[in-house]
């Protein structure tokens, strides 16, 4: 097992039947870097959300009023 | 294979959330919010039910209508019905299921004394949210068109514990410095080699024995992935070491915030604990949640337990290869001077520079990131500085008139200032009498020794108090990103629920449930008892 195939591990296909044919039963991600590095950009996108969120005002309100509703 | 199934799900699950966004804000849903006393959760149950609801429609209409072939983007795609699966099962629990345990709870009467059933067992949205998984996953099963999502989850523990970085500051992350690493290091370095011995001692392979040392010592479920490929282990053993740490894990996580709540712990040494004594991550935010779930103050202390323990991950990786490789060239050695002629064995060597960086957790490295970026102050409100920061607040002295002093406060004040020896909180007496406010951080904490010092009297303490409270204001950004932590582990123990299967427990059979279970218990006994007994020593609040 090396490092890109670090996740290869399935303990649900028995159980399940459901096979999944990358990452593990407990990742969709191939490995732990890749599963980190997507944390890390959801956290960057939340953070700049609310950044914006409380000092410019962008939000759920600014999206109704664009959309009419 | 293309994982995206055409069905209806994804597209009613995200009508249902608009219909109940929509229910709410029309004041439809009132009279059963008043009943479970939750009124306040107007708000956030009509805002994210239409975020949500409205991607939902959107993904749905996708996997319905959109043409898929093999690849990422149907792959990645057909997870997000199942992210919001999870999701909507945290809302259920979080706004409907909690609130209606605790009215039955209070209704049912108190059990001990003056406390309730819920608050004895934890009942809150996250332990409720975790049995829920586990009942959905057992007992109904998990859809097949949200199998691939549920895997999701981790992913959302992952980015709420960067996220968690926003929320420290400097003065807690000394203060909580040495006793995590002292405490940590104890065990941690403890529970790998009481693994490595009693593995050696009951014969179990090397590769087996050095998988779950990391499993057990470090973080679980990672720290036995991460080490699986150093120590060659095959799939059945890192398996057995992840059915171990889930069964051990999981009781952890309905015992240990009981025992606490039994002991009556204050959050930080309840935090300490469990940062220390629970094996896993996911159950680690999952205790002190459910230890505390209106505040976040156990979750920040255990999840700084938690990080420290993480940060020793790379260094107990390159323990074991050095172990791994040093009890294998033994073995060889044997096996080599008993086979004249036989085949070569190949040597193993150990890059430790390379094993440190292919095995540091990035994520770590994103929680460092935030706290980093909220040291600079950029999440503080214009016109405040780092500098103006104190235990998460902020110093502001621009008061409206009707928060100065009154007249009557000043008397009070005015009338033991002639008691007030030390110069320091001398002037800031003065000062805080003059301008009937408190005008700066370095007054703010001479008015706080003064206050303990004993010199006031009980009128004057209670204005000096009042005075101090009003000129710290926490960021309102802080508010904000404590909410989406909140949900983001919401969000992750349900999911996490719902991949503790019966066949995942099973694998912990034989003997590595033996070593896990024997150690397990001695790092959690030991934790406790070290927090009850060094915890004043160590700068915990213990008990």
């Amino acid at each position: 097992m090396n490092r890109r195939d670090s996740q290869n591990i399935d303990i649900h296909t028995t159980e399940t039947g459901f096979a999944y044919h990358r990452g593990s039963a407990l990742s969709v991600f191939k490995s732990d870097r890749r599963e980190d590095i997507a944390a890390l950009i959801c956290a960057g996108l939340i953070a700049f959300g609310v950044y914006a969120h409380v000092n410019y005002g962008w939000g759920f309100a600014q999206i109704r009023a664009l959309l009419g509703l | 294979m293309v994982y995206t199934r055409r069905q209806p799900a994804v597209l009613i699950m995200g009508i249902g959330l608009l219909a109940l966004a929509y229910c709410t804000e029309a004041g439809l849903l009132d009279g059963v919010l008043n009943y479970l006393g939750t009124p306040r959760s107007k708000d956030a149950m009509t805002s994210l039910p239409y975020t949500f609801g409205a991607i939902g429609v959107l993904i749905g209409l996708w996997q319905l209508l959109g043409v898929h072939r093999q690849g990422s983007i149907d792959y990645y795609s057909s997870a997000l019905g199942g992210a919001l699966f999870i999701l909507v099962i945290a809302m259920l629990v979080r706004w409907f299921a909690d609130p209606l345990v605790a009215v039955w709870s209070r209704a049912a009467g108190p059990v001990f004394g003056g406390t309730y059933i819920h608050d004895i067992f934890g009942l809150n949205y996250i332990v409720l949210g975790i049995i829920a998984g586990l009942v959905l996953v057992n007992l109904v099963g998990i859809p097949s068109w949200a199998q691939n999502g549920v895997r999701l989850s981790r992913l959302g523990l992952k980015t709420g514990v960067i996220l968690l970085g926003t929320l420290y500051f400097l003065q807690e992350i000394l203060h909580l410095g040495t006793a995590s690493f002292t405490l940590i290091g104890i065990f941690v370095l403890g529970s790998v080699g009481v693994v490595l011995w009693m593995g050696r001692m009951m014969n179990v392979s090397n590769s087996m024995g050095g998988v779950l040392a990391a499993g057990v010592g470090v973080c679980g479920v990672s720290a036995a992935v991460a080490t699986a490929p150093v120590v060659r282990a095959k799939s059945a053993e890192i398996a057995y070491t992840i059915g171990t740490i889930l069964l051990w894990g999981v009781g952890c996580m309905f015992l240990f915030p009981t025992i606490g709540k039994l002991l009556q712990m204050s959050p930080e040494a309840f935090g300490a604990w469990a940062g220390t004594g629970i094996l896993n991550s996911a159950q680690v935010a999952g205790a002190a949640l459910a230890f505390q779930p209106d505040g976040i103050e156990t979750l920040k202390v255990a999840e700084i337990f938690n990080i420290t323990r993480i940060l020793f991950l790379p260094l107990i990786v390159v323990w074991l290869a050095l172990w791994y490789v040093r009890r294998e060239t033994a073995v060889n050695d044997g096996l080599a001077a008993q086979s004249v002629g036989a085949m070569a064995v190949e040597p193993m060597r150990v890059n430790v520079g390379h094993v440190i960086i292919d095995k540091f957790p990035l994520f770590v490295l994103g929680f460092l990131i935030m706290f980093m970026i909220n040291l600079t102050g950029v999440f503080l409100p214009k016109g405040v500085s780092a500098d103006d920061l104190w235990k998460g607040q902020y110093f502001d002295n621009a008061l409206k008139n009707d928060r100065l002093l009154k007249d009557k406060d000043i008397e009070a004040l005015s009338a033991v200032a002639g008691k007030v020896v030390r110069t320091d909180h001398k002037t800031a007496l003065d000062r805080l009498i003059a301008n009937k406010k408190v005008m700066s951080l370095n007054d703010y904490h001479a008015l706080e020794g003064l206050a303990a010092s004993g010199v006031l009297s009980k009128d004057a303490k209670t204005v000096v108090s009042n005075a101090r409270r009003v000129v710290m204001h926490t960021p309102g950004i802080i508010g904000w990103f404590r909410d989406w932590i909140v949900w983001l582990f919401a969000f992750g123990l349900t999911g996490l629920g719902m991949q503790i299967t019966m066949a995942a427990l099973k694998q912990a059979g034989g003997q590595p449930l033996v070593i896990g279970g024997i150690v397990g218990t001695i790092k959690a006994v030991g934790s406790l008892i070290v927090i009850i007994v060094f915890g004043g020593l160590l700068g915990l609040s213990a008990l």
